[in-house]
């Protein structure tokens, strides 16, 4: 997603913009033609046809699109089909888009750079100066945005660096983003997803949750059956998928309660729903109840299914 | 926040039409373009559609369009933005009354939806917030009353309707003990894999297919009851999107058109016409909204009078699906079938009328990246096109939304209810069986060179030379974690299920583990891959996945070469079982400081330490010795530059240069000297121009037989012969023997894709709950 902030001139910038494009027509910006995006990947693997086969970028392309920061898919697009470009020039020009505003270009950005064997995790490289500015730079959305980054290069230096940020950040937007970074990183970061969980702030929990049910090592159902008891309702309503997610056989009492209670219809369908995977017996009756008198016709539709899978 | 309302006006589009004629000329605009005038008769009474937002204002009059989001990938599941609306258009007409079915979600997106087979209900996919997911839902049309099938922590998008009160979709909920499949081309995100439902029991009722590693989207109904779909294949060095089919046990997944030739990379938002014809988008996966050229697919057999008879119901006995000899029609020539701007719009989600023209979604401009960014996003609306004259004919268009996947409310016949082909409560750790009649029959036209076939002889003729046929297993970055790829290749990450011994009349028979994706490599007797198969292939818990050769004619019957029962199935299956921990993986070295627990099974980097290393590791011995050659990166701007230095050939395990705090997996020389000359090939060493003498392809992923280190080896087969002809074997020349095991395993690790990273190299242990308890994964 991007964003622009127009109080005025949409009329200008529509056309400016139509102009731009149509201009853009005539000179293509370095795209390679058929035989550069295939040749290399035609010669190493021979005889996939041509409609099928992984297109390949030039480090001309990845330099040039990427420092014109123009087009986002244009961007993604290179990057993507640069995955096995060596490209060394282009290092310099790809880093700075581990900071760019979309997300998702972000992420490619982490993600080619990740993949270079050169120009990278050696001393001083991108790696190590992404480590230092989640610790130290004065910007939160910078700190935010290497603890993504950390993430996306799915090394092991990265664990404990975004785990002391879950901790230690003053910010709760650089803790969320690195409790997000510890799901990518298939880590629990020695508890730091417990401490997430346990965060005041409703946005680390939230980001918690959703590692907590990615990472293979986390087994903490009771830092999440907590949070079923939360005040924020987002929190809730994950806190009660997490749960489904984790097969928390245990925590169908929290469940049931949040089922009868919740004042949010979100949460209580969440819940009803985990009540149904988790098939214990002892729902049925609270289902029963909900599924006649919820006020709600979806919470009612789930605790009819909940019902069926008991 | 608000979402977009009025903010764009036809001023927008009229400015567009009139720089693209100016560019192209007014027959090019006018050859897909719209009038709003004529009179609009779909001769049905109402029309179902989605309009979908993509602009919102925020409260400080911030606007944000997201046109893109999710584009990069071969669907747009994550592409959330608040508003979204489900119309009926009644009657389908610019004037028609539209009402909006989610009315009570003003905050909800939408994610496809289907019409029930009598034309009175729909099932959509809807996210009703933003901290909500997508589920499936089904709405009466005439009460208006909605009810929620699905829940819980994940994604369901596409549903369509399956005969005797089913319905498909596509889900990216995690079902393996690894995770969720991860494609790591994708960035590891969340792969969508089919599902199905009850209408009545919904979740109660949810069972889930067989997998691939990369997405299946797009769903559609196929007229003999199964599900159609597209399907992102990522393997190796193929990267595209085919149509396949399955049944609606999730068994009995099969290509049915492009994997043989198309005229794009991908064919997505597919409908069938007629059995076996079908209408689609052609387009690039990537920067066009997965909007592209009207496609009309014809799959049926040609050869077949029967086949092609369309008042010939009855066609049983009949191969009337021909996949290897699709033919493709373009109905919208103008269009690109690539990324490029277009001239004159580009097309999304055709679906047809009763008298065959097609409801079809269009939006003018280039629809490409050159309108992402702006605030013009490309504006879908609802048309009607008519093959005959190639125009279109405006139905409707909210100018603010994208307006999308139409479909004709108008009973349609109920397709014939397909039996369970599998067990209806399958035991998920009942076996697949895969094999082949006769493994010489093909109908593919490949050369195979290198080893004991030379310059090139047919596949055919190569095939007969095979002895066994090595079963793969595949898996993303979910299965191995901390890898940040799976080495200088492609190729994802992968395990030997087993080699099945192919008998004298081409049989082989395997039983291996359900859901999981593998692929094929009949193998000559020196162990070397005659041809790797470029697809996945996977089965349901006691599924039978035979074939009758290797890629045999669809359309022919063949019987087997001594009649039947073949040999391998007298013999009785061959069991490749193997629980995860004890497969057949070859990790190319192990990190001890990163995975002191890591235990794999055959390291490559261990016979190269006992047998290479003394020789090619810089040493007095080594023919080698101070021969390198090097890529240089200069820093723009500041103009510095640092220099790497990569050896000719270095077989140790010496660290490459990049090192961060000696807590950092590199690779070894020996990986990057055997597969960084094959890497820069690939990359035609773009940006890295090297300085200095870059050695032979020492290993080739995929191709071992023609990879220069095999080459050198040379390997001897059971029956004395040798690989490439003359008897001079390495390094036996030099007074160290290499076992043929440890040969064979040199072979193994290239024709598997060349991979550095395995699961037992890495660490990687299933999740420790039990949310997995009783999905027994052998």
């Amino acid at each position: 997603m991007i964003s622009k902030t127009t109080k005025l001139g949409l009329t200008v910038s529509t056309f400016a913009s139509v102009a731009f494009a149509c201009l853009s027509l005539f000179t293509p910006a370095a795209h390679g033609g058929p035989a550069e995006a295939t040749g290399g990947a035609a010669r190493m693997y021979p005889g996939i046809a041509p409609d099928q086969i992984e297109k390949l970028s030039s480090g001309d392309r990845i330099k040039t699109v990427t420092a014109q920061r123009g087009s986002m898919t244009a961007i993604w697009e290179a990057l993507e089909e640069g995955e096995k470009v060596e490209c060394l020039d282009c290092i310099p020009s790809v880093e700075p888009l581990m900071y760019d505003a979309d997300p998702r270009t972000r992420e490619i950005a982490a993600w080619w750079l990740r993949r270079r064997i050169f120009g990278v995790f050696g001393p001083g490289e991108v790696y190590e100066r992404t480590i230092k500015r989640l610790s130290s730079d004065g910007n939160p959305k910078v700190r935010a945005y290497a603890a993504e980054a950390l993430g996306e290069f799915l090394l092991a230096p990265g664990v404990e660096a975004v785990a002391l940020a879950v901790e230690k950040d003053p910010e709760p937007t650089v803790r969320a983003a690195a409790a997000s970074a510890l799901g990518r990183l298939n880590d629990d970061g020695r508890d730091a997803i417990t401490k997430a969980l346990g965060d005041s702030d409703p946005r680390v929990k939230l980001a918690g949750l959703s590692s907590a049910t990615r990472v293979n090592s986390f087994s903490d159902v009771s830092a999440v059956a907590k949070l079923l008891g939360d005040g924020d309702a987002k929190v809730r309503r994950r806190a009660a998928e997490a749960l489904g997610s984790m097969n928390a056989k245990d925590s169908t009492a929290g469940l049931m309660a949040l089922a009868k209670n919740d004042p949010d219809a979100n949460v209580r369908n969440s819940a009803v729903h985990t009540l149904g995977m988790l098939r214990d017996p002892n729902a049925r009756p609270v289902l029963e109840d909900v599924a006649k008198t919820d006020a709600d016709s979806l919470v009612r539709d789930q605790a009819a299914i909940a019902l069926r899978r008991l | 926040m608000r979402h977009l309302s009025g903010l764009f006006t036809k001023t927008r589009v009229t400015a567009l039409v009139l720089v693209l004629g100016a560019a192209f000329g007014p027959s090019a605009v006018v050859a897909c373009g719209s009038s709003e005038k004529e009179e609009t008769s779909v001769n049905v009474s109402a029309i179902v559609f989605e309009s979908r937002a993509h602009t919102v204002i925020a409260e400080n009059g911030e606007v944000s369009v997201n046109v893109a989001g999710g584009n990069g990938q071969v669907l747009d599941y994550t592409r959330y933005v608040p508003g979204a609306k489900l119309r009926v258009l009644s009657p389908p007409r610019p004037d028609g009354a539209v009402r909006n079915l989610i009315e009570a979600f003003p905050q909800a997106d939408l994610n496809g939806f289907d019409v029930s087979f009598d034309a009175k209900q729909v099932v959509f996919s809807m996210k009703r917030d933003p901290n909500d997911r997508y589920h499936i839902y089904t709405v009466q049309l005439d009460t208006g009353e909605i009810h929620q099938k699905t829940g819980g922590d994940q994604n369901d998008i596409t549903p369509i309707y399956l005969p005797g009160g089913r319905i498909a979709f596509a889900t990216d909920q995690m079902y393996t003990p690894m995770g969720t499949r991860a494609d790591e081309y994708n960035h590891s995100r969340q792969v969508t894999q089919l599902a199905t439902i009850s209408i009545d029991g919904g979740d109660a009722d949810r069972r889930l297919a067989s997998q691939n590693l990369s997405h299946s989207v797009s769903l559609f109904s196929r007229h003999n009851g199964k599900i159609g779909y597209s399907r992102w294949e990522h393997l190796g060095g193929v990267n595209d999107v085919k149509l396949f089919e399955a049944a609606p046990d999730g068994a009995q997944m099969t290509a049915i058109a492009g994997q043989h030739g198309k005229p794009s990379n991908s064919l997505v938002n597919v409908r069938e016409l007629e059995p076996n014809v079908f209408i689609g988008i052609a387009t690039n996966r990537s920067r066009t909204i997965h909007a592209g050229a009207l496609v009309k697919i014809d799959a049926r057999n040609h050869a077949d009078p029967i086949c092609m008879d369309a008042k010939i119901l009855d066609k049983a006995g009949h191969a009337c699906l021909d996949e290897e000899n699709v033919q493709y029609e373009l109905l919208t020539p103008e269009v690109p079938t690539g990324a490029g701007p277009s001239p004159v719009g580009r097309y999304r989600t055709p679906s047809a009328l009763p008298d065959g023209r097609l409801l079809v979604s269009w939006a003018d401009g280039a629809v490409n990246d050159l309108a992402e960014q702006s605030l013009t996003p490309p504006n879908f609306g609802i048309y009607m096109f008519d093959p005959a004259t190639k125009k279109n004919q405006l139905i409707f268009d909210d100018r603010d939304m994208w307006d999308l996947n139409a479909m004709a409310v108008a009973p349609r016949p109920e397709p014939p209810v397909i039996g369970a082909l599998t067990a209806r409560a399958p035991d998920p750790g009942t076996p697949v069986r895969i094999g082949s009649v006769d493994i010489t029959r093909t109908s593919l036209t490949d050369r195979v060179s290198g080893g004991m076939f030379g310059d090139g002889v047919p596949l055919n003729e190569a095939l007969k030379a095979a002895v066994k046929v090595r079963v793969i297993e595949g898996f993303s970055s979910e299965a191995a974690k901390g890898v940040t790829m799976f080495g200088l290749t492609m190729d994802e990450g992968a395990a030997i299920l087993g080699e099945a011994d192919v008998n004298p009349d081409g049989s082989w028979l395997a039983e291996i583990p359900p859901y999981l994706p593998v692929h094929l490599q009949p193998i000559d007797k020196f162990g070397m891959s005659i041809r790797n198969q470029r697809l996945w292939i996977q089965g349901m818990p006691g599924e039978d996945r035979r074939c009758i050769g290797c890629h045999e004619s669809r359309t022919q019957s063949v019987a087997a070469r001594a009649g039947n029962p073949t040999v391998a199935e007298q013999r009785q299956a061959q069991q490749f079982l193997a629980p995860v921990s004890d497969r057949a993986e070859i990790s190319w070295s192990l990190d001890r400081t990163k995975y002191p627990d890591a235990k794999p099974k055959a390291v490559v980097q261990d016979i190269l330490n006992a047998k290479c290393a003394s020789c090619h590791s810089g040493g007095a011995n080594d023919p080698f010795a101070g021969k390198t050659y090097s890529v240089t990166q200069t820093t723009p701007g500041t103009g510095t530059t640092q220099q790497y230095t990569i050896p000719y050939l270095d077989l140790s395990e010496k660290p490459i240069t990049v090192v961060y705090d000696r807590m950092v997996a590199t690779y070894p020389s020996s990986y990057v000297s055997l597969f960084f000359p094959a890497t820069l090939e690939m990359g035609m060493g773009m940006g890295a121009a090297p300085v200095g003498e870059v050695p032979p392809k020492w290993a080739i992923v995929n191709d071992a037989r023609n990879s220069a280190l095999i080459k050198k080896l040379n390997v001897k087969a059971p029956d004395g012969s040798f690989a490439y002809g003359n008897p001079a074997m390495h390094p036996e020349d030099k007074g160290v023997t290499l076992t043929d095991e440890e040969r064979l395993q040199l072979v193994r690790a290239i024709d598997i894709g060349g991979q550095f990273y395995t699961r037992q190299n890495t660490g990687f242990v299933p999740f420790n709950d039990t949310r997995y308890a009783g999905q027994a994964y052998p």
